[in-house]
């Protein structure tokens, strides 16, 4: 008998058919050309003739083919037979290359599925690599930073304070536990390098600063020990990197070149290591100067290096070999008290306290803390609702999939292996959802990053992305393919094979549709958390916003002017600030300028005591804590601040005149309650000045917008002389439009003297409650994004268990109830499965939102307003959510109902 | 021409009515088919068994693996309920047929 196969296989070329197709085919034929062959033989046939007889059977060229194509039945799905069973490497890689297969068959789904997964694992790159640059992340430039600790003051056992020069040597010279211990002070200067001269901040340290840290110098040296002599003696400076890229051009030559700070020339030594801005993670330095020179820098510091009372220093150290935080802590206390007996007068309730890690102080590492907690919190909601929206769309997936999972368990398929093949495709997701995610976090990053608050009160915060952060992305990638995939693959792969082979349609008793509803619960309950804390920020900056400053701000621009760093004297200085407040009222826009020594809501102020004067004030009398400020005449006109009770200062109030003061209203009704205050006298502290005053004006926010009314008075400028004071403009239209005018105008008087903090009063109140706004923006935008993603969760979902009933409905319907009726009778359960995520979810709000108190402003974190508005937008949206599927469905004629799937 | 078209169109129906009794095998069906039409109707392997797949697609037939003792296994198929009915369908459809063009040709039909 001649063998047909490679005919019959010629023929079949190129079809594609699966191997065990093209196997049954061959098989087939090769039986059909034989069974001829025998016939024909048996008839008489000579062997050629039936050979070719046989052979004409199959058709010329590609007839067969032709015929083949697309008539071949395959099964559903491919089902892997033979290493079905696989396990190992080959096995799960099998899985994944069968999961991409059935995802690139639809990609509606995957892409929307990843996207999902995307933007919940993006929002929470984002917040991880703040938490991670913020307070995870050791302090750039340092050695071993385990080691460091800072040092803090405490009086009456409170606080994390500065401390006195005397205070420092004897630190310093008396800890054993730690190796060496520094000193550093804060101050701005003015920085010219023979073109403008630009206010900048420089860090005083001591000799020890650089060593103890273990910074290293990019260009040059930094400052050692022998930077420490006599006051004065050694004016060098070490430039930070950013300084050296920025004023420099990064110059490498710049060492031993000759810079004037604050009017008197230093010396450039070196560069530091980039990405060390300081000890301090609260603002960048731009320049190191030698403690020593700070009398030079600042005149009115010079006498405080021998006052034990002058507090002003900061202290770091670090820890000896083997030394612990609590020694150093115990030793250091034992040094405090020892001071407290030796100078009561000073150091009576001074005590010390030890914090492990530079870069935050206990109290401000307390806030950022919680503040980015609660971030965490919110993204970490984010990513379980769109968990819960991917668990739903693969449940759905599940369901339309139940024949091939049936197949496959017929053909022997065993529950752990589809479990393992749906946990694949998850993975897949999760892994396309963790990329994208990724790169979309790390890019939000920046613009999170612009946001004022970050800005304004952090140095610079490196957005780079190290390991760290994308271990937690692959971590969170994990996390949530677990969370959205594994509750799917073990409810799906419980096939029921007869009612799934039969494309029976579940009836409402479906184990899935528990599990779905329970799913919608938790994203309804999820999202109510998420509103809940959006819209108590958002009551609060409406109530921020509501409180009236008590002065202009939107039409008022600020700049400062410091002559003492520029070396001005007195006499000089007044002269320029005269000048300078009459050249800017000359320019065209501008309706009225002032002087003033104190801005406005920039969080401290200036304070002092001040006694009645008409009686001596008893020994134990601490006075009036009050804030005070030196400005011009023009001051109140120039605010908009209206002088309720007697005269604004006037030109007639110079030095020398009497002193005058104009007080508020909380002075008046704390000194002299109920009665005129205009006339009456008070004594600044216990010295001998005494002022009149002239004046009343309204009870105004000074440090901040929500503090408690604050004791404050005003005087003349002309009568309390500040080296630095702050232009005020009043303009007519865009305050910025008139900054080129003051600056040319000052260019008249003097060209290096910078303009600094040019702002307007608007932008100060904004940034006055950065942490409120930036919370209200993130928070609101995540909670936004939330409902969204929950939004179109619940829609899917609802949508879909109303579709899996359409069958039901027209049962009803064709039984003879009436459309409205089964619209009722769907919307009734989707209330009830409404209600029980919002019962949920409003005690799961009232829990959370405790923690976010320290961050709201007038609005308590159980606002029934805020409580009701998210409950009724909740509940109307999933009510929405499924009466366009149930009215769709209601339309259905019956009889085509009956007949669906 | 017409009885290409013809042959064509009816061939799906004839192999249903040669399984309407029992389940064959593919070969049985060609023979069976020559046979019955006198040699009319003659279908070669190429056609037949894409027909065979078609209709097994479709639900109408269904085919499986059969091994009897002593023999190589063969594919046998058979009618399927759906296959039952569309064959009734077909039929009924035919006689009408048949008889429209009948009077139309002024043709005495059997």
């Amino acid at each position: 008998m001649p063998d047909w196969t490679r005919d019959i296989r010629n023929r079949l070329a190129g079809l594609r058919l699966s191997a065990p197709d093209e196997a049954n085919v061959t098989e087939e034929l090769q039986q059909h050309l034989d069974d001829r062959y025998h016939d024909l033989r048996s008839r008489g046939t000579t062997e050629a003739d039936a050979r070719r007889a046989a052979l004409e059977e199959l058709g010329e060229g590609d007839f067969l083919k032709g015929r083949l194509r697309g008539a071949i039945a395959r099964p559903a799905e491919p089902v892997p037979l033979g290493a079905s069973e696989g396990g190992g490497l080959a096995g799960i890689w099998g899985d994944l290359r069968f999961g991409a297969r059935m995802l690139r068959r639809t990609p509606g789904f995957a892409i929307t599925a990843a996207l999902t997964i995307a933007l919940g694992i993006g929002a929470n790159t984002t917040i991880f690599s703040l938490v991670n640059a913020l307070l995870l992340r050791p302090l750039p430039g340092a050695v071993r930073p385990n080691e460091l600790v800072m040092i803090g003051r405490t009086q009456d056992g409170q606080g994390f304070d500065t401390f006195s020069y005397p205070d420092y040597i004897d630190y310093r010279d008396g800890a054993r536990s730690l190796v060496a211990v520094s000193a550093s002070f804060v101050a701005p200067v003015h920085l010219s390098t023979g073109g403008a001269s630009e206010r900048v901040r420089a860090e005083l340290v001591s000799g020890s600063y650089f060593a103890m840290i273990g910074t290293r110098a990019a260009r040059g040296r930094l400052l050692t020990r022998d930077d420490d002599g006599a006051p004065g003696a050694n004016p060098v400076v070490v430039l930070g990197y950013g300084t050296w890229q920025r004023r420099f051009g990064s110059d490498p030559s710049v060492v031993g070149k000759s810079v004037r700070i604050s009017g008197a020339p230093y010396q450039v030594v070196g560069v530091a290591e980039p990405g060390f801005n300081g000890e301090s993670a609260m603002g960048v330095v731009d320049l190191f100067i030698p403690i020593s020179m700070a009398g030079k820098l600042m005149p009115d510091v010079g006498p405080m290096f021998d006052l034990r009372g002058a507090v002003w220093i900061n202290l770091f150290g670090r820890l000896a070999p083997n030394a612990t935080p609590a020694m150093a802590q115990a030793e250091l206390s034992g040094i405090a008290a020892e001071l407290a007996r030796r100078y009561p007068q000073t150091n009576e309730q001074r005590g010390v306290r030890v914090s492990p890690g530079l870069g935050f102080d206990p109290q401000s590492r307390g806030q950022v803390t919680t503040f980015m907690g609660i971030l965490v919190g919110v993204v970490g909601l984010v990513l379980l609702i769109a968990c819960a929206n991917v668990a739903n769309l693969l449940l759905a997936r599940g369901s339309a999939r139940a024949r091939e999972l049936a197949v496959r368990s017929s053909l022997g398929a065993s529950r752990s292996r589809l479990v393992r093949q749906l946990l694949a495709e998850g993975f897949l997701l999760a892994l396309l959802g963790g990329a994208a995610g990724f790169v979309l976090g790390t890019w939000s990053l920046r613009l999170v990053l612009r946001l004022p608050v970050f800005v304004n009160t952090f140095g610079a915060i490196d957005p780079s992305i190290d390991l760290r952060v994308l271990g937690f992305a692959i971590a969170a990638m994990i996390v949530s393919g677990t969370l959205f995939a594994l509750p799917p693959a073990l409810r799906t792969s419980r096939v029921d094979l007869v009612t799934a082979l039969k494309l029976g349609t579940p009836g409402s008793g479906d184990p899935r549709s528990r599990l779905r509803n329970g799913l919608v619960v938790a994203q309804l309950a999820l999202s109510i958390v998420l509103l809940v804390a959006a819209g108590l920020f958002v009551r609060t900056l409406q109530s921020l916003y509501r409180i009236e400053p008590g002065f202009e701000t939107r039409h008022v621009l600020v700049a400062t002017l410091d002559a003492g760093l520029q070396g001005y004297d007195e006499v000089r200085a007044r002269r320029l600030f005269t000048e300078i407040e009459e050249r800017a009222r000359a320019i065209p826009g501008v309706q009225q300028a002032a002087l003033g020594y104190m801005l406005p809501l920039g969080g401290g102020g200036w304070d002092t005591r001040i006694f009645p004067a008409e009686a001596t004030p008893a020994p134990n009398d601490a006075g009036l804590k009050t804030d005070v400020n030196a400005v011009s005449p023009s001051y109140f006109e120039t605010l908009g601040m209206q002088v309720v009770a007697g005269r604004p200062f006037t030109a007639a109030d110079r030095d020398g005149s009497p002193g005058v003061a104009i007080v508020n209203d909380a002075v008046v009704e704390k000194l002299w309650p109920g009665t005129n205050a205009i006339g009456k006298r008070f004594r600044i502290g216990r010295g001998k000045e005494v002022l009149e005053v002239v004046g009343v004006v309204r009870t105004a926010r000074y440090r901040s917008l929500v503090e408690p009314p604050r004791p404050f008075f005003y005087r003349p400028f002309a009568q309390a002389y500040q080296p630095s004071m702050t232009l005020h403009i009043r303009t007519t239209g865009d305050p910025y439009a008139v900054v080129p005018s003051v600056r040319r105008a000052l260019d008249d008087l003097d060209r290096d003297l910078p303009l600094s903090r040019v702002q307007t009063l608007a932008k100060r109140l904004d940034g006055s409650i950065g942490p409120q706004r930036t919370a209200a923006t993130l928070v609101g935008l995540y909670g936004l994004l939330a409902l969204l993603l929950a939004a179109v969760g619940l829609y899917g979902s609802m949508a879909y268990s109303v579709s899996r009933r359409t069958r039901e409905m027209g049962v009803r319907m064709a039984l003879g109830a009436r459309a409205n009726e089964v619209l009722r009778h769907v919307l009734a359960q989707a209330f009830r499965i409404a209600v029980v995520g919002t019962v949920i979810g409003l005690v799961a709000a009232v829990v959370a939102t405790r923690y976010l108190r320290a961050l709201l402003f007038g609005v308590e974190p159980t606002d029934p307003a805020t409580l009701v508005t998210v409950v009724i937008v909740l509940v109307a949206a999933s009510i929405a959510a499924a009466y366009l599927p149930a009215r769709r469905a209601t339309r259905v004629d019956p009889v085509v109902a009956l007949r669906s799937d | 021409m017409l009885a290409d078209e013809l042959k064509k169109g009816t061939t799906p129906m004839l192999i249903l009515s040669l399984l309407e009794a029992e389940q064959r095998h593919g070969y049985e069906l060609s023979k069976l088919l020559e046979q019955k039409t006198r040699g009319v109707v003659r279908i070669h392997a190429a056609s037949l068994y894409p027909l065979l797949y078609r209709l097994e697609r479709q639900r109408l037939i269904e085919g499986r693996w059969v091994e009897k003792a002593g023999e190589r296994r063969r594919r046998y198929y058979r009618l399927t309920a759906e296959g039952k009915r569309q064959l009734e369908a077909h039929r009924k459809s035919w006689v009408e047929f048949a008889r429209a063009i009948g009077h139309v040709a002024g043709v005495e039909h059997a």
